[in-house]
């Protein structure tokens, strides 16, 4: 058969496939619940300001970061209550969606 | 303003009932001209629904197609592209740069490629302009003038002896081969169409012939991710079937699935949404439907693709089709899983069990017995099968619960 090429290995429900894997499948992004802790961009923008310090206690919903985006000012809130442990950004960075910002434990 | 020669013609192609043929090439609204531009757009997208499966609708992209003016094929039946011309987005990579950052190219962003591939907003590519009129010359050609016509039917030809269906499926249900190939095994003259060759591959569209007569095929492709229903292959398959049975032309569907693709990222794309098109799809269909199991025909799978629980009007299945709720493999795991786990030897008991299963239930004669197989036939009498199925389906008439419209799973 001349259409030998590229032949992979599909798992479905436990029986193994000899077949050709498509690009989306090979590309699909793996699955990582939500870590609470974790503020990261929703949106790429650019950090207008910096609120908190390292090692500063926050509540939840206290106020983070102001990221410049879609022509707003989105003031980014804390999702937990818990001591700010690390900040990835300073004022003037442009950040892609989905970079960490601030790691809160 | 120009809408108004547009809106003309498409007015004039419904009233008189032939198909409409769109090239876009444009800039997008006249900004200069406000909201009468939005207006126009909004006149021929009107229109474009309006003759939604009663005209063909077919538009070609030779050229950069933006903003609004990117609906209008978005509504018709068939988009043509040809690589490195068309262009379509709705914002295009100057506005996303300066609001969103991101940098990208207009062919990366909505070239022929990507929607052939990616986004499954076109349904032909070409490499040229001529190659992409031969296309829309060769679609036309399969396709009636409107909907209460059938296609015009051809003089009834030999498939090609190249093609020899006993030789085409391997035994071994876990290895692939080319469905295209049983196809053309079975059309007249081999003469294959294919739509959206692009874009899913673990499922095969087009048109063909049997018997001079227009037919839509919907096939699964082992050669392509096991040949998987996922959420792309059941938008693919399922809006072809509406444009077959909006346009009186039969459905033959080819069974060999393992089954719905596993995933996170398939099922938080909404596979179930997804998924449920299909079996809408083939539910509506009134018209003839014909279904042949191949090989495997697995779980959902299996009634999704053409079952007659769907109200197919001929279900035939080769002596190699397996009618089960999954593979053996998976099956044994879960029924027989204490028998295996607290035997001697774990590995063989598994091995048993899964002869034992294949022996029960991986063929077509517990479905046969039941009657959600019609008849078990050999490969190579398919042709013949099919051709006489269609002549008896000619004047197929099913009548359906008085409704506006069902509520599909858009």
């Amino acid at each position: 058969m001349e259409k030998e090429e590229n032949l992979n290995i599909l798992n479905i429900n436990s029986t193994l496939y000899k077949t050709r894997l498509s690009r989306k499948f090979i590309g699909r992004k793996s699955f990582r619940p939500e870590q609470p802790g974790l503020v990261t961009a929703f949106i790429p923008g650019t950090i207008i300001d910096i609120l908190v310090g390292e090692g500063q206690q926050v509540k939840k919903g206290s106020e983070l970061l102001i990221l410049d985006a879609m022509k707003m000012q989105n003031r980014l809130k804390s999702p937990v209550e818990g001591l700010i442990k690390k900040i990835h950004a300073k004022k003037g960075d442009r950040v892609s969606k989905g970079v960490l910002l601030i790691e809160i434990e | 303003m120009h809408s108004r020669k547009i809106t003309k013609i498409m007015d004039h192609a419904l009233k008189m009932r032939m198909p409409l043929i769109g090239i876009n090439d444009s800039g997008g609204a006249r900004i200069q001209e406000g909201v009468n531009s939005l207006a126009g757009y909004g006149e021929i997208f009107f229109r474009n629904t309006l003759s939604s499966g009663v005209i063909p609708q077919i538009s070609v992209i030779l050229g950069p197609c933006a903003g609004g003016a990117v609906y209008s094929p978005a509504l018709t039946d068939f988009v043509f592209v040809v690589d490195n011309i068309s262009k379509m987005f709705i914002t295009g990579p100057e506005v996303i740069k300066t609001v969103l950052g991101e940098e990208i190219s207009m062919e990366d962003l909505g070239g022929a490629r990507v929607h052939s591939e990616v986004t499954g907003n076109a349904h032909f590519f070409a490499l040229s302009e001529d190659e992409c009129f031969e296309q829309i010359k060769k679609l036309i050609t399969f396709i009636p003038w409107n909907n209460s016509r059938k296609a015009r039917m051809f003089e009834p030809c030999e498939p090609k002896a190249e093609f020899n269906i006993d030789k085409i499926v391997p035994e071994d249900p876990t290895l692939p081969y080319d469905v295209r190939d049983v196809i053309r095994a079975i059309c007249d003259n081999s003469d294959f169409f294919e739509i959206m060759e692009l874009y899913a591959k673990s499922i095969v569209i087009g048109f063909g012939r049997m018997g001079g007569r227009t037919i839509g095929c919907v096939a699964n492709q082992p050669l392509e991710m096991a040949g998987v229903l996922d959420v792309d292959s059941s938008d693919k398959a399922a809006r072809f079937i509406r444009y077959c049975d909006a346009f009186n032309i039969p459905i033959i569907t080819l069974v060999d699935l393992p089954g719905y693709l596993p995933g996170v990222d398939q099922e938080h794309a909404g596979v179930i949404r997804h998924g449920a098109k299909v079996l809408y799809a083939y539910s509506e269909a009134s018209v003839p439907k014909l279904t042949v199991i191949l090989r495997k025909a697995y779980g959902g799978g299996y009634i999704a693709m053409g079952s007659r629980h769907l109200r197919a009007d001929f279900v035939f299945a080769w002596p190699t089709a397996e009618i089960a709720v999954m593979g053996p493999e998976g099956a044994a795991n879960i029924i027989f899983r204490k028998e295996i786990t607290s035997a001697e030897n774990p590995d063989l008991m598994r091995k048993q069990k899964v002869e034992e299963y294949k022996q029960k239930f991986a063929n077509p004669y517990v479905a046969a017995s039941r009657g959600y197989v019609d008849a078990v036939i050999e490969p190579g009498e398919t042709r013949r099968i099919l051709l006489h199925s269609i002549e008896v389906s000619e004047h197929k008439e099913v009548p359906m619960p008085a409704k506006k419209h069902g509520i599909p799973p858009f």
